[in-house]
């Protein structure tokens, strides 16, 4: 059974040996780009305190400039890393998606291989595990190589959405929502090359949804008190400025400046500072606003699963022209 | 001839129709982006302001049509333009991978050019339907994204701002794709793998243009920028002018203020006269690489183009 399973998964990698070892190839070579960029940086060894002295002062000092200034060349570099990995998991995803039915619908031998098979079902499972795993294990290497870039780069000024979807399990999330895409499409046309452009157009569609989704569910977690020295982006989403009233009470800064009598509309802030009114930012603390990131890989997991299920569908029932 | 056009455009209606339609609203967007920019009438001095003054410095005459202009050039006319990095490329790829490869792929060239008078005939009456449809709608987005740039422009100006984005730079990039994916198609003989590999040629050979531009405009002759040339032109240097105009090196110049200066020696200097001067190229001799480029995309297309002839004269057809 298992010398079956391996021979026919041989099969399966040989049959789509271009599209498979283009993906995998593209992601452990960005994987192996993320690790040397990341030894380099961490080669750099800043001095402790310096990133901070470099960010509160135009003169950081010459103990830290030149290990600072060294840091954010090569940090530029892991630039471009990152530029890859926005778009690498996607297409190896795709690629290896549209191929495993379409080509077969293409070349016209889905009807031989179909029949040939148990079921439409075990063939497609057949087809598809030694993907899932070649695929899984690439694009893996890259997310985690890239995660520990991601780390090393920030050195100690962590952006809460920097690098967002471009390192660790959403990474391999996103490229197996891009493998589903490609395989109901690669199914549903028969035709490969138009199944990718389509299904470009799909992913990129669902990039930008999942950007939009992202800012409405930060949006709507409940707002609470954000420390007055927090950046926005670093230590919380600030959304709105507001007040605490002599009595305690929270008020918003559009109720509030209506309290302003027109004589002091130049410099409100002044005259409510004086009336005993507090000024307050309201926002999602960093915590909070992490949690986000299981909820799109379940997003983009359950995304996946869908449409690979929906495959199973399409095969089972289409015509093998 | 016609009726060979009309059936080649139907067999390959999804890579034409997709290639043309995205060109088609790009092209659209631009004019449409481009009349929001025209609506929003920017008092004459006001860019100016912003440049020298910054946001805070000028009334709110000028800071609301400013900041209202930079908002649509940043959000909508940027993604236009980012528009036409990309799918002029795609649509030339798209188009060129299909019209051999997908013959060979489908195993259908054998029956194809045996029935034809000759292959070359054969590809000749395959390419010009293509040609023709990709061209005009190609030209009417570049053309589009041109008369946008020009409006964008009015903020900011750089020679090589947006290079190749618009105007027949697009246009001749498009061909060298529609090139590449041709002959890829007819070597490879497989549309999808032909296309990965067409992107990845066409995104190093549009990664190796920029900085050939810079290259060629840094070695042309360097002339002192001043005047509306300071402003548009590409600056590579800085000198001291003497007072009787000429011009020294810093090093030069330092060797002759007196040496303990209490506000230092470039106080000395400009109390004497000295001042300095950027050197570069003006905005005119750097758009001279425009038709360079033009041709060496163009010149690059038809090498591809007669290099596919040679594949479809000399290949099994399978």
């Amino acid at each position: 059974m298992t010398a079956v399973l391996i021979q026919s998964a041989r099969i399966t990698l040989k049959q789509h040996r271009f599209e498979v070892v283009a993906g995998a190839l593209a992601a452990i070579l960005l994987g192996a780009a993320a690790l040397w960029v990341n030894s380099r940086l961490a080669a750099v060894n800043v001095p402790p305190g310096c990133f901070d002295a470099w960010r509160n002062s135009s003169e950081p000092g010459p103990l830290c400039a030149g290990p600072v200034s060294a840091f954010f060349t090569i940090a530029e570099e892991a630039g471009n890393v990152f530029f890859g990995m926005t778009f690498v998991p996607l297409a190896a995803g795709l690629l290896a998606g549209v191929t495993l039915v379409g080509r077969e619908l293409e070349a016209r031998t889905a009807q031989t291989a179909w029949g040939l098979a148990a079921s439409r079902r075990r063939w497609f499972a057949r087809q598809l595990w030694p993907i899932l795993l070649v695929l899984g294990v690439t694009v893996g290497f890259a997310a985690i190589a890239a995660s520990t870039l991601e780390t090393t780069r920030a050195g100690d000024f962590m952006l809460i959405w920097r690098g967002h979807g471009l390192h660790g399990p959403l990474v391999v999330a996103r490229a197996f929502a891009a493998l589903g895409v490609g395989l109901v499409l690669g199914a549903v046309m028969g035709r490969t090359l138009p199944a990718f452009a389509v299904g470009a157009v799909l992913s990129f569609g669902l990039l930008l949804s999942s950007e939009a989704a992202r800012g409405a569910w930060a949006a709507a977690q409940p707002r609470v008190i954000v420390d007055e020295a927090a950046i926005s982006g670093v230590d919380a989403l600030i959304f709105e400025r507001a007040w605490r009233a002599p009595d305690g009470t929270l008020v918003t800064d559009a109720k509030v400046l209506a309290l302003v009598p027109a004589e002091e509309s130049l410099e409100p802030g002044r005259w409510l500072i004086g009336q005993g009114y507090e000024p307050l930012q309201l926002g999602i603390t960093a915590e909070t606003a992490r949690g986000w990131v299981p909820v799109e890989i379940a997003g983009f997991g359950a995304l996946g699963l869908g449409l690979v299920l929906g495959t199973v569908l399409v095969v089972d029932r289409r015509r093998p022209r | 001839m016609l009726q060979s056009a009309r059936l080649t455009l139907k067999q390959h209606r999804f890579e034409v129709g997709a290639g043309a339609l995205a060109m088609v609203l790009v092209g659209a967007a631009a004019l449409w982006v481009n009349s929001r920019l025209l609506e929003v009438i920017v008092p004459s001095g006001c860019f100016e302001a912003w440049t020298t003054q910054g946001p805070f410095g000028i009334g709110p005459e000028c800071e609301v049509p400013v900041r209202r202009f930079g908002e649509i050039n940043e959000n909508e006319a940027g993604k236009v333009l980012a528009a036409m990095a990309i799918l002029p490329i795609a649509a030339g790829i798209l188009a060129g991978v299909a019209l051999i490869g997908r013959e060979l792929e489908a195993r259908t060239a054998q029956t194809a050019w045996g029935l034809a008078a000759s292959r070359r005939r054969w590809f000749a009456r395959q390419l010009w339907p293509i040609l023709v449809v990709l061209g005009a709608t190609v030209t009417f987005a570049a053309f589009s994204a041109s008369i946008l740039e020009t409006t964008r422009r009015v903020s900011y100006s750089y020679p090589y701002m947006d290079l190749g984005l618009y105007g027949p730079i697009a246009v001749a990039r498009t061909f060298a794709a529609l090139g590449l994916g041709l002959f890829v198609g007819a070597a490879l003989g497989r549309t999808l793998p032909a296309f990965i590999i067409g992107a990845v040629l066409s995104f190093v050979l549009v990664s190796t243009a920029g900085p050939a531009s810079y290259q060629w405009a840094s070695a042309q002759p360097r002339v002192v920028l001043a005047g509306a040339d300071a402003d548009t032109g590409m600056s590579f240097d800085s000198r001291w002018r003497a007072p009787d105009g000429q011009l020294l090196t810093e090093e030069d110049v330092t060797a002759l203020a007196p040496a303990g200066q209490p506000d230092g020696p470039w106080q000395w200097l400009n109390d004497h006269g000295y001042e300095t001067v950027s050197l570069g190229i003006t905005a005119e001799t750097a758009r001279g690489w425009e038709p360079i480029e033009i041709a060496g995309f163009t010149v690059l297309g038809i090498v591809l183009v007669l290099g596919t002839v040679v594949v479809v004269d000399r290949r099994r057809p399978t």
